[in-house]
């Protein structure tokens, strides 16, 4: 591994790996109930472990410093980090139900946001979890809103809220300088 | 041109000019809020001015005051992570800053002294190989007794590579035979920008009889008077002698860098 895979790997090993357990042994393993609750809660699980920490951590320990501080820009920093991991958890909603896709991505990107927000874990983790709580209620249901599925939906906003991540990062730091490792 | 600033200001900044050769080693002086932090994040690329021109040739690195490190990563991650993240690395100068200065390799950095992790932070900054190194209080968390080896071994790496390096410290006495630029700042505003060897002869210190007035040429930049004399600091472009009784003696980097941050308070 080279260059941010690397980075992206060694710093979020950890949550990745015992995410992934968690769900393979749901999908192959659980009975019904704790299977029916797990698959609606994996966007929650993403959105709080995963997304939330992303960059509220790296405020909270000063460490935005040392990782935006390399040759490597911040804008590329994020990009990567986000897309590795962003993909990795579609791959595994999608084994739970192709259906958690759109929710996960939103739960992800929400977290993130969250973290330049509040720039701190914990009220990240909570901004999160009622937002993504909050928007899971009023799309509610089987029923199509707006003509879209809420999966769908959630996707949606999921796609709005990355770029939104990188307008505020570009107002932390000089997020777009030249330098690219 | 190491760096170039132009009528820079942001936060408590206000238009700040000034130049640094590249291989300079520059002291950037200040009381604490002065603007020496905002400054450094500037020139490192880590914040965008409001207004003005910063320009820093070459690759950067920068080490923040507070010495930041993944509490989880160990030495060795520390330079994987330098390594992963910068164009040039080099892996056997970082691990010989480490192994000079005994840091362990494979604790995790969360358990380590401020002094071991200043030493991580210093590895990953060199191991970069900058062309410009800036360092916000550097020697802030190392013991007293190791301060002149590292800002010795730091002086030597730059030496070697003409690096341009900035440190800023608010340890006055500290600078002297580091530094031969100086950088002053107070509540945003830059003082004084020179070279030291220009900035010691063109200051100089008048002693004599109580007096309210100088008795030579020049601005005075702080003026001390006791029951039993007067003394004045002024800046002249050429300090000239001055008549019996007083006397005028040449002014150390730290007296002429005290008088100006007094006179800023």
């Amino acid at each position: 591994m080279t260059g941010l895979l690397w980075v992206t790997w060694r710093q979020h090993r950890a949550v990745v790996s015992w995410t992934t357990v968690l769900v393979l042994v749901v999908v192959l393993f659980s009975p019904d109930l704790i299977d029916w609750a797990f698959r609606n809660a994996f966007g929650a699980v993403v959105a709080v472990f995963w997304g939330a920490p992303l960059v509220a951590r790296e405020f909270e320990e000063r460490t935005y410093l040392v990782a935006w501080g390399q040759d490597v820009s911040p804008a590329r920093w994020l990009a990567v980090k986000c897309g590795l991991l962003g993909s990795a958890a579609v791959v595994l909603a999608a084994l739970l139900d192709v259906r958690q896709i759109g929710f996960t991505l939103f739960g992800f990107a929400l977290g993130v946001v969250a973290g330049f927000v509040t720039r701190r874990t914990v009220p990240a983790i909570a901004f999160t979890l009622v937002g993504y709580v909050l928007v899971r209620w009023l799309f509610a249901g089987e029923t199509s809103v707006w003509l879209f599925e809420s999966s769908v939906l959630c996707g949606v906003f999921g796609a709005v809220l990355i770029p939104v991540a990188f307008v505020l990062l570009s107002w932390r730091t000089n997020a777009f300088r030249m330098g690219v490792a | 041109m190491g760096i170039h600033v132009e009528g820079v200001s942001k936060w408590v900044l206000r238009d700040c000019s000034f130049e640094l050769p590249s291989g300079s080693v520059t002291a950037l002086v200040g009381a604490n809020g002065a603007g020496k932090t905002t400054l450094l994040s500037l020139l490192a690329g880590l914040l965008s001015a409001d207004s003005g021109q910063v320009r820093a040739d070459g690759r950067v690195a920068f080490v923040a005051q507070d010495k930041p490190l993944y509490k989880h990563f160990t030495a060795t991650d520390a330079l994987s992570f330098g390594k992963h993240t910068n164009k040039v690395w080099d892996q056997e100068r970082a691990v010989g800053w480490l192994s000079r200065f005994g840091v362990p390799l494979k604790r995790a950095s969360g358990r380590l002294s401020g002094g071991q992790r200043a030493h991580i932070s210093f590895a990953v900054a060199l191991g970069s190989r900058p062309d410009v190194l800036l360092l916000d209080e550097p020697l802030s968390e190392l013991d007293p007794l190791v301060r002149k080896e590292v800002t010795a071994a730091l002086l030597g790496f730059v030496a070697d590579e003409g690096t341009t390096l900035v440190l800023s410290t608010h340890v006055v006495s500290e600078l002297s035979g580091v530094a031969d630029r100086l950088l002053l700042l107070a509540q945003g505003e830059l003082l004084v920008s020179g070279e030291v060897d220009d900035l010691l002869g063109s200051h100089v210190s008048y002693v004599g009889p109580v007096s309210t007035a100088a008795p030579g040429p020049g601005d005075v930049v702080l003026a001390r008077h006791t029951a039993a004399q007067s003394q004045f600091l002024v800046r002249t472009p050429s300090p000239v002698s001055v008549a019996e009784p007083w006397v005028s003696r040449p002014v150390s980097l730290e007296d002429l860098v005290l008088a100006h941050l007094e006179v800023a308070e």
